[in-house]
Order: structure tokens, then C-alpha cells, then sequence
């Protein structure tokens, strides 16, 4: 199944967030509007849906992400996101939501679930047909046969989804968009992510039990990079040489030893550049996706440390990886701008109030946009990096050309 | 002060763009190749990498002509006698690219003293134009079965597909300058000698098939 529609709002300095996904996507904007934000959102939705109860309770509490922007204080956490299965007529939607109220600490009632939905909207029937319904605070409704109404109940306390009970139903018609739901998986690059045990480990491992995603990992390196020639993972097992013990912790230390054209000798992946270091973590990280069944990859900023000459193929690379996975990147780059569609951009715009609002330039206005670069010899996307560098929160552009 | 040469004395010069890496590449063997085999001495050529279709929009296109290659093929003792503009057909598929107007192009080419102008259709992209060679493609990929068919909605798309199976990928650029000595360029001119042909009266390619 794959993630179509995500929807965000009341957290941090959101206050409405929608973005219908392609195969790569890319929020564009100055820094301070809210592009961290936005990935971090969706990051915390997900790990909400696979929390423990506790866990729920404690991300309810958590100052980081309460709304304190004048606009979106108070405002319940809502999370949305459509996902989908087949293809041409047979293609089946399902809509799902949930909220929430953030902990207060002024005497009112916060901390606590409100409302979750699933609904089903198949081409062929067009008509959305509810599956899950919570309107009430301890309990929901669900359908549980294919002939049967929104009618069974559903036991859901202040810390639990309707999600959860029906997850250990196996009768369940629809067990694969609950278990879906329930497993949504997510892989994150930030900005200065290099985990160097992690990501020797992870790369030794992949070498040892899966050679040919290996070959793709450092074939694509090597094309990205074209200085480095080889990559050799290593694994340096500590503690083997004393006497019989009933349990022997395995500890072990690894690096991956890289070949670069100009050196006389390997040297450690922590020697290479950031900029290096950065895309070899970014296509572990996509091979990681893969193969745990991710349905999202967010990087912070892909650009980052990246040459703008690498820039293209490292888009072409991450695209032609990620398969069936979507990927959304934040930036503030006009190189990365440049190499995609106005389709796959969404760009952030300045509000007098401070909030993070997103949006994709109108269908319509396509055309316009390209006359008016053209004219300016520009391409799309250096024209729209131009033209939002220039925009104020009255700007008839904003009203203009923006969904 | 020295007099400038007569253009008449010169030796012709064509310059061929390209819109990106894996074009320059294949089109700087494609000159090779007509070197080698036409009967007919070509004239000097140099592939120019223009690093995406705009530019070809762009007044700094011709402004390069004008300020860099003319007078630099000048100090070779050559004149700029043919400028050649290859592009990947699906750029232009959608609404996005923005429009060349090839007709006011070549008059501001002509406006250069330049006495040739074309262009080459690549049809829909270069990666279309590799795969022509499947079987070199296959024999670098050290794939015994030549497949029937790609997976992929294009050419790049294909490329990448074969590629996986041998557990590579496939970069532009970079990836081609490991198998182009693998791919028959004959085998391709071959395939695509319509869209090539005037490319090949400009460059005064005489090849007997």
C-alpha cells in the first residue's frame, strides 16, 4: 500500500498542513518557516500509531511539540493519511485519522484521544464507506463482516486507537489496512546524521547476508562520488580470547575502509568529507527502508554538503532506490529546485501570524509560470526559489498562484 | 597590428550541443566513429555539454558563441562553420520546459556568420538511444540472456531496471563512461541515422552502407 495524502495539524507552529505525495517531494522554503517542523510531525504521528499506551501518554505531555504559536495554541493534534492499494479500476483508498488533545495544565481536560476514522472509498463503488468511527472518548464503532454496518463497539481509553483492539482481530476484512496502519514505518536523515557504528554495522551485515543490495549500496557510491574506487566494511570482534563462560557479550567495533583515487592507502570512513559521509548514509538509509517495508523516507535538507553537480544524480539515485517508497526532503536550494516538477514541489509561504503554511503552485498556473521564467530565462524552479525568497504575507502572488 | 584572417583561409569547425553528461559522451564517440569510417574527411568538430535543454533559451547561449567558441576556434585558425543542438524529445513532453524557438535560434546563429544550423532529435531520451545496443549493454553487464523485454515506462527507467539485475546502477553521466567502449556506435548510428542525418551533411560524413 502506498501513502497518497498526509495531512497535519495542531503541532508545533502547524496549523494546517496537506500534501499529496509523489514518488519524490520536496518543501521548499526559506529557513524559520517550519520545513522541520512539518517531517517532524509526521514523524511523531507515526511513532504515535505504534506507541504503547505510555508511550502515547508521555508524547501527549510533550512540551516540544505542544502548539505555543498564538494561532495554534489550544488546537488538538490531528493526524490524516490516505493510503492505497491496486491499481486502475481496482484501486481501493482508505482514509484514515485520528486526534488529539495536548496535556493542559490549566484546569482543563487535555492528554486524551478524541476522535479516529477509517474509511474506504473503492473507484468502483465511489461511495466512502465508513469502517471506523470514534466519537466518543472511551469507546468506537467498527464494521466486522463486508455486509455489516459501523454498529460493533470497540473499547478505546484516553490512551488507545480503535487501531489497537482490531489489531488481533483475524476476521477482519480490512486486518492488512489496520496492520498497515499499525506498522507504518519511517526513516529519517537529519542534517548531521552519522551514527558511525550504526552505519558500518548495518553496511558490514548487508555485505554479509544481502551481497546483492551490497553491490547496488557501493556501486552507488562510487558513482555519486566518483573519488572513491572501493569500499571494504570491516568488523573487529572484541573479547573472544578469554577462558569458557557460560554467556560471551559479542562486542564488536566496524568501519568501513574506503579507496579514494588520489590517496596511497584506505582510509576510515570517518576521514571522509561531511558532504561524503552524508550521501553514503542517505543511500544506506534508503536500502534500510527497503528492506524493513518503510513507506517514507524524510531527509532534511539532501542538498546539504551535497555539489550542486552531484545534485541531479543524487536525486535520479535516491528516486530509482526508493521504489514504492516515498520520499520527501526539505531544502533551500535552487540546484535541487531546478531538477524536479512543480508537482513534486511544495513551497512554503510567509503569514503574518508565524504559522507554517505550505502549498503547490495551482494546475492552472503552470503555464503562466513558465512564460513569465522563460521570459526571464529562468527554469520553473529557479523562478518560484526567486520568486519566494521575494514574498510577504500580502503578496498578491501569494493568492495568485498558490493552491 | 596584426590583420585578422580571412575567414576563406580557416579550416571549418562545427560545434555540437548536447544537454547533458551522458550525451556528450555518446556523441563525442559518435564523432570518433565518423572519423574512422567516413570516406569523406570530416571536418573538425568539439562537443559543448550546454548542462540542461533551457539554456538553449537562454541569450547566453548564443552570447557564449559569440564571446567564447567563435573567438577561441579563431586563435586555432578555425572558423565556426556549423552549430549542431541535440535534445532529449521529453523534455518538452510537458508543460514545464521552457519553449525554444528553433527558428529564431538559428537566426541568431546565422547572424554569427555561421553557415549551418540543425538539430538532432533524440527520441525520447539518450537513454533510449543506448539501449539500442542491448547487447553490448548485456555483455558489460556480464548478462548471459539478452531479455526480450525492459521493465521501465522509459529509457532511463529500463536502464535502471537492467542494471539492478546485475546488482548495479545506473548514474547519467558516470555509468556510461564505464560501458560506452562495450556498445557498438555503429549499431546505433545505424538505428538512428534519420535524426542524424543532417548532422552528418553538416560534418561531411560519407558513409558507405
Amino acid at each position: 500500500m502506498e501513502i497518497r495524502n498526509i495531512s497535519i495539524s495542531g503541532f508545533c507552529n502547524i496549523k494546517q498542513f496537506d500534501i499529496s505525495l509523489s514518488e519524490f517531494n520536496a518543501l521548499v522554503a526559506p529557513n524559520n518557516y517550519g520545513k522541520s517542523n512539518v517531517l517532524e510531525g509526521i514523524r511523531f504521528a507515526f511513532a504515535f500509531l505504534t506507541a504503547t499506551e505510555d508511550e502515547r501518554k508521555a508524547m501527549m505531555s510533550d512540551p516540544s511539540f505542544i502548539p505555543i504559536n498564538n494561532a495554534t495554541s489550544g488546537e488538538p493534534f490531528c493526524f490524516g493519511i490516505e493510503l492505497v492499494k491496486g491499481i486502475g479500476d481496482g484501486e481501493v483508498a482508505y482514509s484514515y485519522s485520528f486526534s488529539f488533545e495536548w496535556a493542559k495544565n490549566n484546569g482543563e481536560l487535555g492528554c486524551r484521544i478524541m476522535e479516529e476514522s477509517l474509511t474506504e472509498i473503492s473507484k468502483e463503488y465511489r461511495r466512502p464507506h465508513t469502517l471506523i468511527k470514534r466519537l466518543k472518548e472511551d469507546s468506537g464503532l467498527y464494521v466486522s463482516s463486508i455486509t455489516g454496518r459501523c454498529n460493533k463497539e470497540a473499547k478505546a481509553t484516553d490512551n488507545q486507537l480503535v487501531i489497537d483492539a482490531l489489531t488481533s482481530n483475524d476476521n477482519l476484512f480490512y486486518k492488512d489496512v489496520v496492520s498497515q496502519l499499525k506498522n507504518l514505518g519511517l526513516n529519517m536523515v537529519g542534517t548531521s546524521g552519522f551514527d558511525k557504528q550504526v552505519l558500518c554495522q548495518f553496511i558490514y551485515n548487508l555485505k554479509e547476508q544481502e551481497p546483492m543490495r551490497y553491490s547496488l549500496f557501493e556501486d552507488a557510491v562510487i558513482h555519486i562520488v566518483p573519488n572513491i574506487k572501493t569500499i571494504t566494511p570491516t568488523c573487529f570482534q572484541l573479547g573472544l580470547s578469554t577462558g569458557n563462560v557460560p554467556y560471551r557479550i559479542e562486542d564488536a567495533i566496524y568501519d568501513m575502509r574506503i579507496n579514494e583515487r588520489s590517496n596511497n592507502q584506505d582510509i576510515s570512513i570517518s576521514r571522509l568529507s561531511s558532504g561524503s559521509r552524508r550521501i553514503i548514509t542517505i543511500i544506506a538509509e534508503i536500502i534500510k527502508a527497503e528492506m524493513t517495508g518503510s513507506s517514507l523516507i524524510c531527509i532534511e535538507e539532501l542538498e546539504n554538503s551535497v555539489h550542486p553537480k552531484l545534485l541531479e544524480n543524487m536525486i535520479l539515485m535516491v528516486q530509482s532506490f526508493a521504489e514504492d517508497i516515498k520520499v520527501l526532503t526539505t531544502s533551500h536550494s535552487p540546484y535541487l529546485v531546478r531538477y524536479l516538477k512543480s508537482g513534486q514541489l511544495t513551497f512554503g509561504l510567509p503569514t503574518k501570524e508565524g504559522v507554517a503554511s505550505f502549498h503547490k503552485l495551482k494546475k492552472s498556473k503552470v503555464k503562466t509560470v513558465v512564460k513569465r521564467s522563460s521570459a526571464m530565462e529562468m527554469t520553473l524552479g529557479e523562478y518560484m526559489f526567486e520568486l519566494m525568497l521575494n514574498l510577504k504575507p500580502d503578496s498578491d502572488e501569494i493568492f495568485e498562484l498558490f493552491d | 597590428m596584426k590583420k585578422k584572417k580571412e575567414s576563406k583561409q580557416l579550416t571549418p569547425h562545427v560545434v555540437i550541443f548536447v544537454e547533458g553528461d551522458t550525451d556528450e559522451i555518446l556523441f563525442s564517440r559518435l564523432v570518433a566513429y565518423y572519423r574512422n569510417v567516413s570516406t569523406t574527411p570530416i571536418h573538425s568538430c568539439e562537443v559543448q555539454n550546454m548542462k540542461g535543454v533551457s539554456r538553449y533559451a537562454s541569450s547566453k547561449f548564443v552570447g557564449k558563441l559569440d564571446a567564447d567558441i567563435i573567438p577561441k576556434a579563431e586563435r586555432k585558425g578555425m572558423k565556426v562553420y556549423g552549430v549542431c543542438c541535440s535534445y532529449d524529445t521529453d523534455v518538452f513532453e510537458d508543460d514545464e520546459s521552457p519553449v525554444v524557438d528553433w527558428s529564431k535560434l538559428k537566426k541568431s546563429i546565422m547572424r554569427l556568420g555561421i553557415e549551418e544550423f540543425c538539430t538532432v532529435e533524440v527520441k525520447s531520451a539518450i537513454e533510449d538511444w543506448l539501449l539500442d545496443d542491448l547487447e553490448g549493454l548485456c555483455a558489460f553487464l556480464k548478462q548471459k540472456e539478452v531479455p526480450k523485454s525492459l521493465k521501465g515506462s522509459n529509457g532511463y527507467a529500463k536502464l535502471l531496471n537492467l542494471f539492478k539485475r546485475s546488482g548495479k546502477v545506473y548514474a547519467k553521466g558516470t555509468s556510461v563512461e564505464d560501458f560506452i567502449d562495450c556498445l557498438s556506435i555503429e549499431k546505433i548510428r545505424n538505428r538512428r541515422k534519420a535524426a542524424l542525418s543532417e548532422l552528418e551533411r553538416i560534418l561531411n560524413v560519407t558513409i558507405r552502407d
